[in-house]
């Protein structure tokens, strides 16, 4: 399986990384959301359904439910993010990841956005 | 929505927009707790121009002052800026405000934005002869200088002229307008702020901006919460008295004729409910409207929460009946569906402020 990122309508990426997928939020959500001061992660062991609430990330302004961006079991969490939650505003999309997941079909990433079609998807949503 | 006279400006600096009691301010330039920190460690500007500016002139001035407030006003020397709050028939909050005594038969009020035409009417309705009220949000506009650095940064604006002490007003000039200097502030800092006209913002902001670094409404939330700070709507409302609010400090008791004295007696003798400081002690972020648990049982409600960014962890403000308000206290917010532990603070929560700091 090549290596694809992948994207949901709630601003999660998910990256097929072999056996496993890896999760954060994008980088318009961290933008949205402003300094990120706290997050709350899902027990590593939890299986979880796609669209299940499994993380919080949460601002000085305001707190984001983190979604499944499709169904398995999560296999990692990222323990510094306790420690240095902003670290998701400065790298969203590498240090920044929240959680990996074993997923029950791989075949259900390519069911989400690749990076064009989300791409248009925000543009659409920043008009 | 309305914008201030520094709209432009905080467009250049590519400001998050909010809408705060209808207008349309900044929440954050950089981010929220790099502003922060830049108050605490260094110096920080608030474009504050949407907060009211009503002055009130005569010999009756004083009297009127004393009519609507707990506070001695008579008391106030000209130069002189005091915290109090505009007081209901119920002795409810109708606005905490900053009365500045600028001349003998002169007073500044700076009053919150969302309720500026609540004081206004109110001041108008009980203006006798001999007491004049003028809006001046629109043809003035304040600033303010927060931060250790603030006598650094304002130096050149003071020119020989000496840093305010606490709580007292000084006039400085900048381009040829008058400026107020009042060592007043929300953030629990040494710092001003600044009233000048309209014409006189722009040039003194840019100014600034060399040595300070742009806060938007973010910041000024998360600093003044360490501080326990009261913020109208949150903490305080029409249904709150000063005692209820923990602000009993502000009425001055000696008064014969204090407004509704019987209802801030009974307050102060017995209070319902007390504000109280939240400190959590697990990581989590308490906001408005979590519930506070005590013994198996809600007993309070957060008026406001966040994280305290220099006190690293989160804080709040909660109403708890008297029994359960000592310091030490050790209850539960709710959050979402968990209940965080957390313990009764009194605040500040953040105990390194250089607000009161004396300064040459």
């Amino acid at each position: 399986m090549a290596e694809s990122v992948r994207f949901t309508r709630d601003h999660e990426w998910a990256r097929n990384e072999g056996e496993r997928v890896v999760v954060g939020i994008t980088d318009y959500a961290q933008d949205a959301l402003g300094d990120i001061v706290f997050v709350d992660l899902p027990e590593a062991g939890r299986v979880v359904a796609a669209g299940d609430e499994v993380a919080e990330v949460e601002s000085t302004k305001t707190v984001s439910a983190v979604m499944a961006p499709l169904a398995g079991e999560i296999l990692e969490v990222n323990g510094a993010l306790a420690a240095q939650p902003e670290v998701i505003n400065g790298d969203p999309f590498g240090k920044g990841w929240l959680f990996t997941l074993r997923p029950a079909d791989p075949a259900t990433l390519d069911e989400l956005m690749d990076e064009t079609a989300y791409r248009a998807y925000v543009e659409e949503l920043s008009r | 929505m309305l914008r201030t006279p520094l709209f432009v400006a905080h467009e250049r600096l590519n400001a998050r927009l909010t809408d705060f009691a209808g207008w349309e301010m900044p929440l954050f330039y950089a981010g929220t707790a790099a502003e922060h920190r830049a108050v605490r460690e260094g110096a920080g500007i608030f474009d504050l121009c949407h907060m009211g500016r009503l002055e009130l002139t005569g010999e009756h001035a004083v009297s009127l002052l004393e009519a609507i407030t707990p506070s001695s006003i008579r008391r106030l020397t000209v130069g002189g800026c005091r915290y109090t709050m505009i007081l209901n028939e119920r002795g409810g909050i109708v606005d905490d405000i900053i009365v500045t005594r600028l001349e003998e038969h002169r007073y500044h009020l700076c009053v919150n934005a969302v309720n500026r035409e609540t004081v206004l009417a109110v001041l108008t309705a009980r203006a006798t002869d001999g007491v004049t009220v003028t809006d001046r949000t629109f043809d003035t506009g304040q600033i303010a200088v927060q931060g250790p650095d603030t006598p650094e940064v304002i130096a050149e604006l003071l020119g020989d002229g000496p840093f305010p002490k606490f709580m007292r007003t000084v006039q400085a000039e900048w381009q040829g307008h008058p400026v107020s200097v009042s060592r007043t502030g929300y953030t629990g800092e040494v710092g001003v702020e600044l009233f000048a006209p309209t014409a006189a913002l722009d040039s003194l902001w840019e100014f600034l901006l060399e040595k300070a670094e742009p806060c938007g409404l973010g910041a000024r939330d998360t600093l003044r919460l360490e501080m326990g700070y009261p913020l109208y709507g949150h903490e305080l409302t029409a249904d709150t008295t000063p005692p209820a609010a923990g602000l009993g400090w502000v009425v001055d008791w000696k008064r014969e004729n204090l407004p509704a004295r019987a209802a801030l007696l009974n307050d102060r003798r017995e209070p319902k409910q007390v504000l109280c400081g939240i400190r959590l002690t697990k990581p989590g972020v308490p906001r408005e409207g979590c519930p506070v648990w005590i013994d198996g049982q809600v007993r309070g409600v957060m008026a406001s929460g966040n994280m305290g960014i220099s006190v690293g962890g989160g804080i709040g403000m909660a109403w708890l009946p008297l029994e359960y308000s000592d310091p030490g206290t050790e209850v539960a917010v709710e959050i979402r569906d968990r209940k965080l532990a957390a313990v009764v603070e009194e605040p500040p929560f953040y105990g390194d402020g250089t607000v009161r700091r004396v300064v040459d």
